[in-house]
């Protein structure tokens, strides 16, 4: 039987590991909840412009922009990868680092040159470990990214892109579905395949009316086209905080329990030693009193 | 009293509220609206955005972006508000002297240059127009 002195130690630290833990996950609760109402003011957002953009299509505007155009030409890709700052927080990381991979060598098969874009430290080195070092590199992402700051990136990129040193544009992020379910996922962001959902031809929420456009229906196309990028880039931002939070809270959470049952096997053999120990010494002195006895 | 006004930022709604009439700086100079108002989209320039409400005027300086007005609704999709009062022209001086002193050596440089000159300049004509 295990010694009962080294038994309790061992519980002591694994209950302020427990500690640790436990606060992790409230702090990540917390965080998520922030990082949710603001992935949902940005939904406000994209709501609109995409009303404006069905208006646009509807007033018979023929929607032509060089950012929605397919390329031929394969000279320069861009992949951008969107990780934590920090870690403890299970698969996040690896998952995206992961798609990141497969997704990275495919375009380097068809592009003569790509460029891996990455946010977050554990992105950067984890895939510096693997053999991918990243040609750009930002770290001043945390849970409440700036629309500034993406916007800043956006506008190089779109530079880049409408002077034809950049083909293709692609995004690895997690993708926030519900509070139970995100996916590391892989999307094209530049040339846009549609305006902020320019497609769906469903949503006839009352936009029939004749619009009246000021200056003219292709200036507000020439700027709604490059906004509802960067809108786009903003999104995946946001999407990959708030899933961060929940993956961090998820696994500090699992963490919590699995702390808790470690602690009860712990206690049940702690108690189990000390009592062996104590019957252990009443023998010993029973033992002793027989002997004087005889 | 039947504007509902809707200012957005990509990261939040900034205000929402009920207006009698609303002076939009567009594209290419000002315009007013108020109730009744014809269907319209319009980009939006830099400058001030007025609105008279329940409680008084309101000024707010706003960064390019759109407008839509439907049905006595203004929506106002823009980069950035700054509610005027927070303005400071002194500080906006500065901010304009320093896009001045912008390098402008290639065509990027000068392009940034001309952005954030205008930026300042616009501020600043917000700022001081009180």
């Amino acid at each position: 039987m295990a010694n009962a002195r080294a038994l309790d130690k061992r519980r002591k630290s694994v209950r302020n590991i427990r500690k640790i833990t436990r606060t992790m996950e409230l702090i990540a609760t917390a965080r998520f909840k922030k990082a949710m109402d603001r992935a949902t003011a940005a939904t406000s957002y994209t709501k609109r412009i995409t009303e404006v953009v069905a208006s646009l299509a509807k007033s018979g505007t023929e929607v032509q922009h060089p950012l929605l155009e397919e390329r031929t030409a394969t000279d320069n890709a861009a992949l951008i990868v969107l990780t934590s700052n920090r870690g403890l927080c299970g698969g996040y990381n690896g998952n995206i680092v992961r798609e990141t991979m497969k997704h990275f060598d495919r375009l380097s098969e068809t592009y003569d040159n790509t460029k891996l874009i990455v946010s977050g430290k554990r992105g950067i080195t984890n895939l510096e470990f693997r053999g991918y070092s990243a040609d750009e590199s930002y770290t001043q992402f945390e849970d409440e990214p700036l629309f500034e700051e993406v916007k800043e990136i956006a506008d190089s990129l779109l530079d880049e892109f409408i002077a034809g040193r950049l083909d293709r544009l692609d995004i690895a992020y997690t993708q926030f579905i519900s509070s139970s379910k995100q996916v590391a996922v892989v999307e094209t962001l530049l040339p846009l395949g549609s305006v902020g959902g320019a497609d769906e031809e469903s949503d006839d929420s009352g936009v029939d009316a004749d619009f009246e456009f000021f200056p003219s229906a292709e200036s507000i196309l020439e700027e709604v086209v490059p906004m509802s990028f960067r809108i786009n880039l903003f999104k995946c931002f946001l999407d990959a905080a708030v899933s961060e939070q929940i993956a961090r809270m998820v696994a500090m959470k699992s963490a919590t329990e699995n702390a808790d049952d470690m602690i009860r096997n712990l206690s049940m053999t702690y108690n189990r030693a000390r009592q062996s120990q104590i019957t252990g010494e009443i023998m010993e002195i029973i033992g002793g009193v027989e002997a004087l006895k005889s | 009293m039947s504007l509902n006004c809707i200012v957005v930022t990509p990261a939040e709604t900034a205000v929402e509220t009920e207006a009698s009439s609303i002076t939009l700086p567009l594209f290419d100079g000002n315009k007013g609206v108020m109730s009744d108002h014809a269907p319209m989209i319009g980009r939006l320039g830099n400058g001030e955005l007025s609105l008279l409400g329940t409680e008084g005027p309101s000024r707010f300086y706003i960064e390019g972006g759109f407008v839509q007005v439907l049905d006595n609704t203004v929506s106002i999709l823009t980069n950035r508000v700054i509610e005027v009062s927070d303005l400071d022209a002194e500080s906006l001086q500065q901010e304009l002297k320093d896009a001045l002193a912008m390098p402008g050596n290639n065509d990027e440089d000068l392009d940034l240059r001309e952005r954030a000159v205008e930026t300042a300049r616009s501020q600043l004509r917000v700022a001081t127009k009180s």
